[in-house]
């Protein structure tokens, strides 16, 4: 296990109270694998990613658990070993590529500064001639051009390549990927899956895939990680959860993404409701007023995560480690 | 129809716990600025001046003395039990004159920047909507005024105005003009191509509505910011104005005339000088910090949800 | 759906100056929309899709008036929009209404929700004043919001219900066609098919016809009837939806189908990869716009692109490869329209 999460518990403090972001998580990511983390607003799977960078706002703090990281705890860790380990042994990239580099620094500069930082003894032309290979290898054609552009200059779908370039500067063992291809063409996207992949062969790296995509997740991730309301209600290996979804929620999901295949003009399945407000959560399971098979004990009690199969699930239909239903 | 009814009764089944009392944002930004305690202290301070303004219009008898007579006898004195702030060089009381310079000044920065800033909107509203020659021609205008230091564009006015406090106050409002003309231009051309905007003209609305439903409401607060720092220096130009002694005419009493006059005793009679001073510098202070409590109460950042 | 055609878009452009010579000059020219026809039939949902930069944006935003077509015409129910003088396209408002992407940014933060969807009704004067009320409150159950919800602010609304808002919105001037730009793609995955299903009906109960903007092919085929593909601001292909996705001809059609993840691990296909990104629809180059990333190029596809040819039955692709395709099936047609003459 490169990357192991203990019961991980985020809040934030806002204008009426506290919020419980993430509640209690545990989950773990293995070496060379993919791990994708499902979710919708206010799952919590961004804060989970921002938490372990230790990148959340002022308002935000980890209030419980642990962050383990071959090992060690990185919640104990000082600003400085931190900062030794971001962008070495821990990278990430986000959504909007545009807004995460910065604007007024050619790119070769930025990928540079991240591999002197970590490297305090490499030359800046071996920095150059690494960041020129790194480019090369995300697929940038004419590198060494290319270096000299400023983001502005370059297209979505090259800057996220950058983005990627930057990440992996270093060649880090743990990935973590926060909706890397949401705001790019589909058709790029094709493209960034790819290379994700490629990276994940070349370099025998982690990667944390985050997303709401689940073709995404179903093309590219290993195992998967549903998450709901700051809590994980599934998970399992990818083809295992797609192939029989065990949470209502997950298989709400599901059913009501139009498929390309479907012919049928019937209406989509919807799974009723919206998100809870974070500050007034149901007592019970989170998802007891969305869900088609709502029993009594759901909205009083919290369902334990427990195995059912080779899944991991959250409710109260598969008490026994089987479906009662 | 009974189908949607049906989907959207689903639908809606769950939304009811969601929404709780509605609230208005001017309470919102309320309870940020109660917050801010300078500012809390600079409101309280402004709503003396205003009562005292208003009071010595109505009831000039509280004033312990008359501020316009003069008596000989009695210049230069220090202040004491009788007179507070002492007396200037035609013996009167400074006391009172200070309390009924309070009308003029808040009048003079109030009725400025309210005629200044409705002219700003007006013109910077033209320029932002409207665009390409209408806005190059009134901003090419709007930068002449701006490349001339305000003072001296104030004296250029008042030149050709004439002396008085009345024309003071016009003076003071064209020099404005330009600065409330660019936060409106600015906000505007953000503001403009918001979906919200592009939603108003789908629907058919027309341009001037537009602007004032949807535009300036949402562009107000930066205005209402900008007017509140806008009386202080409007109080502080007319001041300069008096002391240059072409604001008010003898005998009234204006504190930036009053300090203009005192020029003469600072050694002599230095309470001459300090308390006109401090009356404009503390005026000046409070309006100042209320703008910038308002500014950081209206800040949108601060009140998202 | 009839045969009547409600929106005719004939040889449709927008050019965007991107730069200018010291003189006034246009030295640089965006070209989002380059000649592109379609037609739209009374009561049917029509699809627009393509990436970033296609077009389809623009092409919707023309039709609401949001902006004005370097060249062409769109005729809507028989009358030539572009031909209008600014008021008379006006009065055309309460037949074309626009839903849009972004439920955060398309509603006025400091108006109520029920002085937004009041508005188009007073603008247009649709309803007495005493009866506004009643109606926005019919409008908000039609959405499937409660009318209490008419005091409220947006911003005390989640961005699935302030997208109900919008299309209320759009629905208060009883329209004939509405332009959904991307209305579902800001929104959650369960989330979305509530809004499409929301569509869905409403388009039956009042008979509307939709434009349908969307960037995901799968959402789009959900919902419309014919499907029309873009890319960097031509139309490469247009055929009813299921004709679109078994018979993709269009190299690029066949590219964007392949890219789209399938739901479904154990189908991790081949995918048709393009190289390179999409180019800049600045000065774009001669002849055909796919051509740089096209995986069956032929010699002459970049000097000549081709118009949109009829290929099989109401099937139309923009290619070189399907000229001939093309020819023959003109020669079939006429002599199928011989045929039933005598």
């Amino acid at each position: 296990m490169l990357l192991e999460i203990k019961n991980l518990t985020t809040e934030f403090k806002v204008k009426h109270g506290t919020v419980r972001a993430v509640n209690g998580i545990s989950f773990h990511v293995n070496e060379g694998e993919i791990l994708a983390i499902v979710g919708e607003s206010g799952s919590g799977k961004s804060v989970t990613s921002l938490s372990i960078m230790g990148l959340l706002q002022e308002n935000g703090k980890v209030t419980g658990g642990e962050i383990l990281f071959k090992g060690e705890d990185l919640l104990k860790k000082s600003e400085a070993e931190m900062q030794a380990i971001k962008g070495d042994q821990i990278s990430m990239i986000f959504q909007e590529p545009m807004t995460s580099l910065n604007p007024v620094y050619r790119v070769k500069d930025q990928i540079m500064e991240n591999i002197l930082t970590h490297n305090k003894n490499m030359s800046k032309k071996e920095a150059l001639e690494r960041t020129i290979e790194m480019l090369r290898t995300v697929g940038i054609p004419s590198p060494e051009e290319r270096a000299n552009d400023y983001p502005h200059q370059m297209s979505g779908g090259m800057r996220q390549r950058v983005m990627i370039a930057m990440a992996l500067s270093c060649e880090p063992d743990l990935l973590i990927a926060d909706e890397p291809t949401t705001a790019l063409d589909v058709t790029i996207q094709a493209q960034i899956l790819e290379l994700l992949y490629e990276m994940r062969e070349k370099f025998n790296m982690s990667v944390m895939l985050i997303t709401h995509d689940l073709g995404v997740v179903a093309e590219a991730a290993d195992r998967v990680v549903v998450m709901y309301c700051g809590q994980i209600v599934e998970s399992a290996e990818v083809k295992s959860l797609f192939a029989k979804p065990m949470h209502p929620y997950t298989l709400g999901l599901l059913k009501s993404i139009p498929r390309l295949e479907d012919e049928s003009k019937e209406p989509l399945y919807m799974i009723k409701g919206m998100v809870p407000n974070p500050l007034h959560m149901p007592p019970g399971c989170p998802f007891s007023d969305r869900c088609d098979c709502c029993m009594e004990v759901c909205r009083k009690k919290m369902p334990e995560l427990r195995p059912v199969g080779d899944h991991l699930v959250r409710c109260f239909l598969y008490e026994n480690g089987e479906a009662e239903k | 129809m009974d189908k949607t009814q049906d989907t959207a009764a689903e639908i809606s089944l769950s939304t009811q716990e969601f929404l709780e009392k509605p609230e208005s944002q001017w309470k919102s930004m309320w309870d940020s600025l109660k917050k801010n305690k300078a500012a809390m202290v600079s409101l309280a301070f402004i709503i003396i001046l205003v009562l005292i303004a208003v009071i010595t219009a109505i009831f000039p008898q509280v004033l312990p003395h008359d501020p316009y007579e003069q008596n000989m006898t009695k210049t230069f004195l220090f202040p004491d039990g009788r007179y507070w702030f002492g007396t200037d060089q035609l013996g009167r009381d400074i006391f009172s004159r200070i309390m009924v310079g309070t009308r003029v000044s808040l009048s003079v920065g109030v009725i400025a920047v309210a005629v200044s800033m409705t002219l700003g909107v007006v013109f910077g509203s033209l320029a932002g909507y409207l665009g390409g020659k209408v806005d190059s021609f009134i901003m090419r205008i709007m930068d002449i005024m701006l490349s001339i230091p305000s003072i001296l564009l104030a004296i250029a006015f008042m030149a050709a105005l004439g002396q008085g406090i009345d024309k003071a106050v016009i003076a003071i409002s064209l020099v404005s003009i330009p600065e409330y003309a660019r936060i409106v231009r600015g906000e505007i051309l953000s503001v403009k191509e918001n979906d919200y905007v592009q939603a108003a003209k789908v629907i058919g609305d027309k341009d001037g509505r537009i602007i004032f439903r949807h535009i300036l409401p949402n562009v107000l607060s930066s205005i209402i910011v900008r007017a509140t720092l806008g009386i202080s220096s409007a109080i502080l130009d007319a001041s300069a104005l008096g002391f240059l002694g072409l604001g008010v005419q003898p005998p009234a009493a204006e504190w930036g005339d009053m300090l203009g006059r005192a020029r003469n005793y600072i050694f002599q009679a230095p309470y001459t000088l300090i308390f006109p001073g401090l009356a404009i510098s503390l005026t000046v202070l409070a309006f100042n910090l209320l703008g910038d409590g308002l500014r950081d109460a209206l800040d949108p950042k601060s009140r998202q949800n | 759906m009839s045969d009547e055609v409600l929106l005719d878009l004939r040889h449709l452009k927008k050019y965007f100056t991107v730069e200018k010579s010291f003189f006034g000059k246009t030295t640089s020219v965006l070209k989002a929309v380059d000649d592109v026809s379609f037609q739209i039939k009374k009561g049917e949902a029509f699809g627009l899709v393509g990436e970033s930069g296609c077009g389809k944006s623009t092409i919707g935003k023309m039709i609401v008036n949001l902006y004005t077509p370097t060249a062409g015409k769109i005729i809507f129910d028989g009358t030539d929009l572009t031909a209008l003088s600014k008021r008379e396209r006006r009065r055309y408002c309460k037949d074309i209404q626009l839903i849009f992407q972004d439920p955060y940014a398309s509603l006025n933060p400091r108006m109520t929700v029920g002085d937004i969807i009041a508005e188009p009704i007073i603008i247009n004067n649709l309803r007495p004043k005493n009866e506004v009320e009643k109606r926005v409150t019919e409008l908000l159950n039609c959405v499937g919001l409660s009318g209490n919800y008419r005091n409220r602010y947006p911003y005390e609304f989640s961005g699935g219900q302030r997208q109900r808002v919008g299309i209320a919105r759009a629905l208060a001037v009883e329209p004939k066609l509405i332009v959904c730009d991307e209305p579902v793609s800001a929104l959650d995955v369960s989330i979305q098919a509530q809004v499409l299903n929301l569509l869905d009906e409403l388009k039956a109960e009042f008979d509307l016809t939709y434009l349908f903007i969307a960037h995901g092919l799968n959402v789009v085929k959900h919902i419309s009837d014919r499907v029309g593909v873009m890319y960097l601001g031509k139309m490469m292909e247009i055929a009813s939806k299921n004709e679109l996705y078994h018979n993709p001809f269009n190299p690029y059609t066949q590219a964007l189908l392949s890219a789209i993840p399938s739901v479904d691990p154990t189908k991790r296909k081949k995918r048709i990869v393009l190289k390179g990104d999409v180019p800049s629809p600045i000065d774009p180059p001669e002849g055909c716009r796919f051509c740089s990333r096209c995986f069956k190029r032929m010699d002459g596809c970049g000097q000549f692109a081709s118009n949109l040819m009829e290929v099989s039955e109401n099937h139309y692709v923009a290619c070189k490869l399907y000229e001939q395709q093309a020819k023959s099936w003109e020669k079939e047609r006429s002599l199928q329209n011989e045929s039933k003459e005598s």
